[in-house]
């Protein structure tokens, strides 16, 4: 369970304190860089242009967008079958598909979907 | 000793997925599974070895787990729980292979799974390990650091914790892929998980496959995430969601949801540091250095450093970054009697990043970025790590990992417990068509999708990594329509490893999680 006071500094300066003079290299040293959470590597910061943020309608409207790409990705056509919501990874359309199905046409558009979700209280108007 | 579970074939990987494609995940209905009776004790070897490299992987995955029993005591009640300390392979919505990821679980026994929430813990980074949150937080042992004030000479001793979340949820802490033992399974290599995106679908994949292995359909299904982990949490939510299952609720401990808001992560400080100036004010408060704090209760201080910071530094720094007018006396005075640095440093350095403040508030000393209570002496920043509320803790959560899952979970590798991997080097950081990624769409899809989820948000007065104010003004963008609560106290990035702060933060964790389920 225990570590013998030696090894135990051993270790401290090699993970973090930089002792000056040797180090034992009995300890074994798990960290390779420095804790720095969140961080972006400086390249990337340097680069990287700063993104507005959106809110209110402007945030809804984001919202909707993403879940509409994420429907039409797996929907060329339009529409999706509940076996095709379930192949493209969609249960959440796959366990409420009679709901959001309202016509019982067996497939459902984007709209069918979107129109269950406000029902429901998502706020994407 | 060794019980050995064959390695899942392909095809069975395939009808499992299927199975499980045809649960949707979904919670409720069905009559509850009786309680079953804790699994037998193993201790586990595994031969494996695991790397955190980018271009490794694994041929081999094996699901085998090390299982021993424990009791906590929570409240004069005694906890039988059992450990479960191994691996679990992610599979792709397709049913392929696609990492395996190192595991603890902790399960009450006899306990209802199917009334029983568990809550999915992980660290950020990206590219860290959960050791952090495991033996810090609110597993069944923790770590006694003594933050604010560590010694670091000697190991922190490991203790039963008395703030354990056990007696309210299952707990299953997770490495990310590349750390811990975590590690890709080939084609794929490590760095095919290492990006926004990436991440945080193949935790969806593990969480889909631990709650189906473990036959926890019924559950009702918790996140906690910090730091980095934050960010996966927001994205990882609107994931679980589409995919069917259900998240009751996601717990952000200290949040960076958006990295365009936080003025310390990008090189060229363009963007206004407003953010930081309240957790400046709690800081000089702490330190006794704040004129404006003198006889005032912290909370009320750090209310009056808010409207200082929103209705007056705000809009003034906005109009100095443009071009605009100097800030005038009056607002530089403010900022000093609420900061404890002179009107005449904030007149030179008026968009005041968190580095300049540590090196700066206390003569001779600097202070950490975690938790910028832990004063060192010298101002010179060392090579290397240059936090000394992360490199004084780090040796004994580097240590005790290790010998805690050999000695008291019984599972044991001649790996290296990666405790924060390179991946952040390489990762991905784009996401939804920003070069940063900013997570509050992906959280309000989440809602979208799941109006009823509840989020908590704990957050650290004096940590200077991820501000509270700016996490308080991100989270503003949602509305008032989502279920949101803040929690702040003094602390730092890990509160919980405060004394006064964990029993607080465990009380809110305990009301947040009764209202979650509904009682």
């Amino acid at each position: 369970m225990g570590i013998d006071a030696n090894a135990w500094r051993a270790l401290v300066c090699a993970l973090a304190l930089g002792c000056a003079g040797g180090m034992a290299h009995g300890a074994e040293a798990t960290v390779e860089v420095p804790m720095r959470d969140p961080w972006v590597p400086p390249e990337l910061a340097k680069k990287a242009r700063v993104a507005p943020a959106s809110s209110g309608a402007e945030l809804r409207q984001e919202v909707d967008r993403k879940l509409r790409a994420r429907f039409d990705a797996a929907a060329p056509s339009g529409t999706m079958t509940r076996a095709e919501a379930r192949a493209a990874g969609l249960g959440f359309i796959d366990r409420h598909f009679d709901a959001i199905d309202r016509g019982h046409a067996g497939r459902v558009s984007y709209g069918d979907y979107r129109r269950f979700l406000v029902e429901r209280g998502a706020a994407l108007e | 000793m060794h019980i050995f579970v064959p390695l899942i074939a392909r095809a069975a990987w395939l009808a499992l997925a299927l199975l499980l494609a045809s649960c949707g995940g979904g919670g409720g209905g069905g009559a509850s599974p009786p309680a079953a009776p804790p699994p037998q004790s193993q201790s586990y070897t595994d031969p494996t070895l695991y790397t955190s490299g980018s271009g490794a992987s694994l041929g081999q995955p094996v699901e085998i787990a090390a299982v021993t029993q424990h009791t906590v005591t929570v409240g004069g009640t005694v906890l039988h729980y059992t450990a479960t300390a191994g691996h679990l392979t992610a599979l792709s919505p397709g049913g392929a292979p696609e990492a395996s990821f190192f595991y603890v679980a902790y399960t009450q026994d006899g306990a209802a799974p199917a009334t029983r929430p568990v809550t999915f813990f992980y660290n950020g980074g990206p590219g860290s390990a959960s050791a952090w949150l495991h033996l810090g937080s609110y597993g069944p042992r923790r770590l006694v650091t003594g933050v604010p004030h560590i010694d670091a000479s000697v190991q922190f001793p490991l203790v039963d914790n008395a703030e354990t979340l056990l007696d309210v949820s299952d707990l299953v802490f997770v490495d990310a892929i590349g750390s811990g033992y975590s590690e890709a399974i080939a084609p794929n290599t490590n760095r095919n998980f290492w990006g926004v995106d990436v991440d945080a679908a193949v935790f969806r994949d593990f969480i889909v496959r631990y709650v189906a292995v473990n036959q926890r359909q019924a559950s009702p299904r918790f996140l906690f995430g910090e730091s980095y982990g934050t960010t996966r949490s927001a994205v990882l939510a609107d994931l679980l969601e589409s995919a069917g299952v259900e998240v009751k609720g996601v717990v952000l401990q200290s949040a960076v949801l958006d990295y365009n808001s936080n003025c310390a992560l990008t090189a060229k400080v363009t963007l206004p540091c407003t953010g930081f100036m309240p957790s400046y004010a709690a800081t000089a408060a702490y330190f006794g250095v704040a004129p404006a704090a003198k006889a005032v209760p912290v909370g009320d201080f750090v209310d009056q450093a808010r409207t200082l910071a929103g209705t007056q530094y705000d809009p003034a720094l906005r109009n100095a970054l443009s071009g605009g007018a100097q800030p005038d006396a009056g607002l530089l005075a403010s900022l000093a009697s609420f900061t404890g640095m002179s009107a005449s440093v904030w007149q030179s350095h008026f968009n005041m990043v968190p580095d300049y403040f540590r090196y700066n508030l206390l003569a001779g000393q600097s202070l950490g970025r975690y938790d910028a209570r832990v004063a060192v002496p010298g101002t010179a920043p060392p090579s290397g790590d240059d936090d000394p509320s992360s490199y004084l803790i780090t040796p004994s959560f580097s240590f005790r990992i290790t010998d805690y899952l050999a000695n008291e979970l019984k599972y044991t590798t001649p790996s290296t417990y990666v405790l924060l991997s390179n991946a952040i080097q390489t990762w991905n950081f784009s996401h939804d068509g920003r070069a940063l990624p900013d997570t509050v769409p992906d959280l309000a899809a989440a809602f979208a999708q799941n109006p009823r989820m509840k989020l908590l948000v704990f957050d650290g007065y004096n940590d200077l990594a991820t501000p509270f104010y700016t996490t308080e003004r991100d989270l503003a963008r949602l509305g008032a329509g989502p279920d949101v609560r803040v929690r702040s106290y003094m602390g730092g990035h890990m509160l919980y490893l405060d004394d006064q702060a964990r029993p607080l933060a465990k009380a809110d964790l305990a009301d947040f999680y009764r209202r979650a389920l509904g009682n």
